[in-house]
C-alpha cells in the first residue's frame, strides 16, 4: 500500500554543500543577503542563498554548471539545463534557483547592489565548513539593505547597527 | 433576582449576581475589567535590552561561527517553511 503524502516531498537543504560545490567549481562569487547577515552577527534563519557573481560570462557557465547540477526547477519553467540556466544568468536579471539544496538567489540587475569587482574588492574571506568564503564587507551589507527598504531589510539593518554601535 | 451577567460591563460597577437553583444559591462576582494602559516607563523593555546585548555578543564572536550557526537555522527553518501546506 502506497503511503499518503500529505504535503509534497520536503527539500533537505544543505547550503554547507551549495557553498562548497560553488567553491569547488571555483566560481568567483560574493555572500551577500542573509547569510551575509548572519556572519556579521545578527544570527537569524535565512530561505535562501543570496550571491552576486561576477558576470564574466565562463564564471557564470561554471554557476550554472553547478546549479544544473543541484536544480529541480526554476522559475522560468523551461530553465532545467546548464545551458538555459547561464542563458537566464547572462541576461543580467536576478534568477532564483530552486535547487534540491536549497533556494539560490543570483542578485543581479538591482539598483543599490554593488558589482562583483566592487563588493570583492571590500570583501572579508571566512573560512567555514564549505572552505573559504568571500562575505560583502559590513558597510555594503548596509548599504544594500538600506537601499532595498523592505521592511525585513531595515530590521535587519537595526539590528546590525546595534550588533556593531561603538561602545 | 437574577440581572443579566454583562449588565454593568460598560460602566465598569461591581455587581454580585446570585442565582437560585436546585442545588442551592450560586453567587458571582463581576468586576470592572481594568483597561487603563500601564504608565510609560523610561527604561527600554527588558526584551530590547537583552536582544541588544545578544547581538553585540554575537557580533564578537568570529564571523566564521556565526555563518556556520546561521545555516544551520536555516537548514531548520526551510525545513519547516515546506512543511507549511500553502494557504489557499
Amino acid at each position: 500500500v502506497k503511503p499518503i503524502e500529505l504535503y509534497p516531498a520536503r527539500p533537505r537543504p544543505d547550503f554547507d554543500k551549495l557553498l562548497r560545490w560553488l567553491t569547488t567549481a571555483e566560481v568567483r562569487f560574493v555572500l551577500v543577503g542573509g547569510l551575509a547577515v548572519n556572519t556579521w552577527g545578527v544570527v537569524r534563519g535565512t530561505t535562501n542563498v543570496d550571491v552576486v557573481a561576477d558576470a564574466e560570462p565562463e564564471n557564470l557557465g561554471r554557476l550554472a554548471s553547478v546549479a544544473a547540477r543541484a536544480v529541480t526547477l526554476t522559475r522560468a519553467p523551461t530553465a532545467r539545463s546548464q545551458a538555459a540556466i547561464a542563458a537566464l544568468l547572462q541576461r543580467g536579471e536576478n534568477v532564483e534557483i530552486a535547487t534540491e539544496l536549497g533556494p539560490l538567489n543570483v542578485v543581479q540587475g538591482f539598483p543599490g547592489v554593488p558589482s562583483y569587482a566592487e563588493l570583492r574588492s571590500r570583501a572579508v574571506e571566512v573560512e567555514a565548513m564549505t572552505g573559504t568564503v568571500a562575505v560583502c564587507s559590513l558597510d555594503d551589507l548596509c548599504a544594500m539593505k538600506r537601499a532595498a527598504g523592505r521592511a525585513s531589510d531595515l530590521a535587519d539593518l537595526q539590528d546590525l547597527e546595534i550588533a556593531h554601535a561603538p561602545d | 433576582m437574577l440581572d443579566h451577567p454583562t449588565q454593568g460591563h460598560e460602566t465598569g460597577e461591581r455587581h454580585d449576581l446570585v442565582a437560585v437553583s436546585d442545588i442551592g444559591a450560586i453567587g458571582a462576582t463581576v468586576e470592572k475589567h481594568t483597561n487603563t494602559p500601564k504608565p510609560p516607563t523610561t527604561a527600554p523593555p527588558r526584551v530590547d535590552r537583552m536582544w541588544a546585548r545578544r547581538l553585540r555578543e554575537d557580533a564578537q564572536r568570529p564571523l566564521s561561527e556565526n555563518l556556520a550557526e546561521g545555516i544551520a537555522l536555516s537548514h531548520v527553518l526551510v525545513r519547516y517553511a515546506s512543511a507549511t501546506p500553502p494557504r489557499q
